[in-house]
């Protein structure tokens, strides 16, 4: 048996636990039974499935989620990263044992829910409704322990206070809910026609692996095992074409520019703020590319490179599909969707900029210092100098608003101006 | 046959000259400073080196990079031949750490704790049993089987701590102010923990502030500061590592003469390493046996080197260690001396 699932079972169950739970479910089902009045099978199988969210996706995420934030508190953690275990071995043992009690719990509630709901429903209807969910529950879990390892690294105590489990649980489980409820309308993906909730499930499927894939490859990297950095641009790509499927046929391809740019700029950002980017990170890939170890130097890189790299080809697609368009109203002309290639150059900008901060000696919260400088290059400035209704002086300071020759030009030149502040940081923080 | 005999018997046979630890250039950077400066040096079998050195010298980020927790910006380590770097996983299944901050599941039992750490380091299922039942009594913790980890003392904390760390019978351990919080008795029963895995051959790198202590088990002293290797040699004359391999032990050599002339020649003898020269009498390094001890006497005399005495010089670690910071202070150089 895997050591960490064996160990989280240790922990998760006693035989005063694992008795005491079947009897309070008990108690709640027959109270449902008693005090409703008509029929029941409709009730019970509402309760069942409330009490399977809560149980699953409520205690058995937060349980998962502790798993990883747990051995910080207990300082376990280099026991942990000092063990043979491979990085699979060590996320699944824990997926699957922190959340076993939940589950344990979830599997009683179905074994009510699911023959309750037979009574009014079709079997295949209610299997699939209860696969989403076991699906969202699997989801849920592996995502919050991926997010709860990158947090390890910023020291964010938002893990522990439970905010990132829950916007995932009401973003993901209400967004399924809604295709989920929404029988009998059909989805159309990339031309073809789906039945809603089998779309839904296929969707949680997709949702379910990406999520355990970020929590095996985030568990590698924690365990100091390097990885290619292919992951984070599979990802967008993966996003990109789930989200482009939903496209109409005939604007497919500037559709996939635009989501590829825009997934590929949003994961840009996170990984830029998720993951700290201390100077001697930046040293070590700097010193492999100078022995000339590209290899070496890209299991040393960061995530956004890979993202940000991967919007440059999306930028290019979207500038030559959308040129058709632009008089379309949808293209909101002259806005940030006829300026992809601005826009990228924006972006790297923007990463130089987060790079200055992180690299600052005395600067104790670089993240927020770049997020205040992003609010008043993107908002403060050009809501100030738009006062003056002078547009030209507002392209200056945001190039996305300006003609597409103008905002290239102004783009490369905010580019190479916080290229050279990097740079003169660089310098000036070289080791003693 | 007990699992640490084993291990002993496959280290005789397949290690007897190749270092269990080797570290090539290793630099390594925080935010605004050089923790470790081109590190280099080299840890043989069955020795037990005592790491020291004032505050930030670097001795706990050296111990992280040889146990792969952090990574440096440049340089190796090799453990057993293995790169640390590149095989983690595998070189941690030869290896036991314990951290300065170590914590300890306090909601499992003694026994449990130790089967976890013995599986999840890679011990055959139908060996863990008995891993845990040795190493519990080892550790005098055979009648606390039962109890919770959070009920345990400090002193019985710190030996469950140890003991997972050796359960899969490493060939490296590596502690990291193991004796920290203890009582003087129970720092006692650590040395004579630590004097006992040595005999069976494990290869231990200790760091702490207290030298009187790791005086009583070290076989190597390595001294750092700002990152960079002060010394590293054999402590005790006469010295020479479980394994077999010779080791470098210190000898004074008084002559009648100054030895201005003396040293240069001392220096292009077998097994030596001359070390400090100054008035009439040279301080080696050196690795031979007896015999050569009497070839060497025998050298100087023929010749025509007058010489007076030869004697093992012994001084404690603290001596060894303070006499080192202070040649570094008033030279501003940092003698590298690998064991």
């Amino acid at each position: 048996m895997n050591p960490e699932f064996q160990r989280q079972l240790w922990l998760q169950f006693s035989a005063t636990r694992a008795a005491l739970l079947p009897l309070l479910l008990v108690a709640c089902f027959a109270a449902v039974y008693l005090t409703v009045p008509g029929p029941s099978a409709i009730p019970l199988a509402w309760s069942g499935a409330a009490l399977f969210g809560v149980l699953v996706l409520g205690m058995g995420t937060f349980a998962a989620g502790a798993s990883v934030t747990d051995e910080i508190a207990d300082r376990t953690w280099d026991q942990q990263r000092m063990s043979a275990m491979q990085p699979w071995a060590m996320a699944w043992g824990k997926l699957a044992g922190a959340s076993a009690y939940g589950w344990y719990g979830g599997a009683l509630c179905l074994l009510v829910a699911v023959p309750s709901a037979r009574m009014a429903e079709p079997l295949a209807f209610v299997l699939k409704i209860a696969g989403t969910a076991i699906l969202a529950g699997l989801c849920l879990q592996a995502l919050l322990i991926a997010v709860n390892l990158q947090l390890l690294k910023t020291n964010s105590r938002i893990s522990r206070r439970g905010g990132v489990w829950a916007l995932l649980l009401v973003l993901l489980w209400g967004s399924a809910a809604a295709l989920a409820t929404l029988r009998g309308e059909r989805v159309t993906w990339w031309s073809l026609g789906f039945d809603r909730l089998d779309f839904a499930l296929a969707s949680m499927v997709l949702f379910a692996v990406c999520a355990l894939v970020a929590a095996w490859r985030s568990m590698a990297e924690a365990l100091a095992v390097r990885q290619m950095p292919w992951g984070w641009p599979a990802l967008a790509l993966t996003v990109t074409a789930y989200l482009t499927g939903f496209a109409p046929a005939q604007r497919t391809t500037p559709v996939l520019g635009m989501v590829g740019l825009c997934t590929c700029a949003v994961l840009t950002y996170f990984a830029l703020v998720a993951e700290p980017q201390p100077r001697p990170l930046w040293q070590r890939v700097v010193q492999r590319l100078r022995s000339g170890d590209w290899r070496a130097a890209a299991l040393q890189v960061p995530r956004w490179p890979t993202t940000l790299l991967l919007a440059l080809p999306f930028a290019v697609l979207a500038t030559l599909a959308l040129k058709p368009y632009a008089a379309a109203p949808w293209t909101l002309s002259d806005s940030i969707l006829l300026q992809p290639l601005a826009f990228v150059l924006l972006l790297a900008r923007d990463c130089a900029l987060a790079l200055f901060f992180a690299f600052s000696p005395k600067g104790r919260r670089p993240v927020m210092a770049f997020a205040v400088l992003m609010l008043v290059l993107y908002g403060l400035l050009p809501w100030l100098l738009g006062a003056a209704d002078n547009s030209l002086v507002v392209s200056l300071v945001l190039p996305l608003v300006a003609r597409s020759s103008l905002s290239m030009a102004v783009a490369a030149v905010h580019l190479a101006a916080a290229l050279a502040l990097l740079r003169w940081r660089w310098l000036a923080t070289e080791p003693k | 046959m007990p699992i640490m005999q084993r291990q002993h018997i496959r280290n005789k046979e397949s290690h007897l000259i190749q270092p269990v630890i080797e570290v090539s250039d290793l630099t390594f950077d925080y935010p605004g400073f050089r923790a470790l400066d081109n590190v280099s040096l080299s840890i043989a079998p069955g020795t037990v080196t005592a790491l020291v050195g004032p505050n930030g010298a670097g001795k706990t980020t050296l111990l992280r990079c040889l146990a792969a927790l952090d990574t440096p910006l440049s340089g190796s380590v090799r453990v057993m031949g293995l790169d640390v770097f590149e095989s983690p996983r595998e070189v941690h299944r030869l290896m036991g750490y314990l951290s300065d901050n170590f914590g300890l599941y306090s909601d499992l039992t003694v026994a449990q704790g130790l089967e976890y750490a013995a599986r999840s380091q890679g011990l055959q299922a139908q060996a863990v049993p008995e891993a845990v039942r040795a190493t519990a009594r080892r550790m005098g913790l055979g009648d606390k089987m039962g109890n919770l980890a959070s009920a345990l003392s400090r002193g019985q904390r710190q030996r469950l701590a140890i003991g997972q760390a050796i359960i899969h019978a490493p060939q490296v351990l590596l502690l990291d102010e193991p004796a920290s919080g203890l009582d003087p008795e129970a720092r006692g029963a650590l040395a004579d923990v630590f004097k006992a895995l040595q005999a069976q051959g494990m290869s231990l790198v200790v760091s702490s502030h207290i030298l009187a202590e790791l005086d009583e088990y070290s076989t190597h002293m390595l001294a750092l500061n700002h990152g960079r290797v002060l010394e590293h040699r054999a402590l005790h004359p006469h010295t020479s590592s479980a394994m077999g391999a010779a080791v470098e032990r210190m000898l004074r050599l008084e002559f009648v003469t100054p030895v201005d002339a003396i040293a240069p020649w001392l220096q292009d003898q077998a097994h030596v390493r001359l070390s400090r020269a100054e008035g009439h009498a040279v301080e080696i390094g050196f690795s031979g046996d007896k015999a050569a001890q009497a070839a060497l006497v025998g050298a100087c005399v023929a010749a025509g080197h007058p010489l007076l005495t030869i004697a093992p010089i012994t001084e404690n670690l603290q001596q060894s260690y303070l006499k080192s910071l202070a040649a570094e202070r008033a030279t501003g150089s940092t003698p590298r001396t690998p064991a």
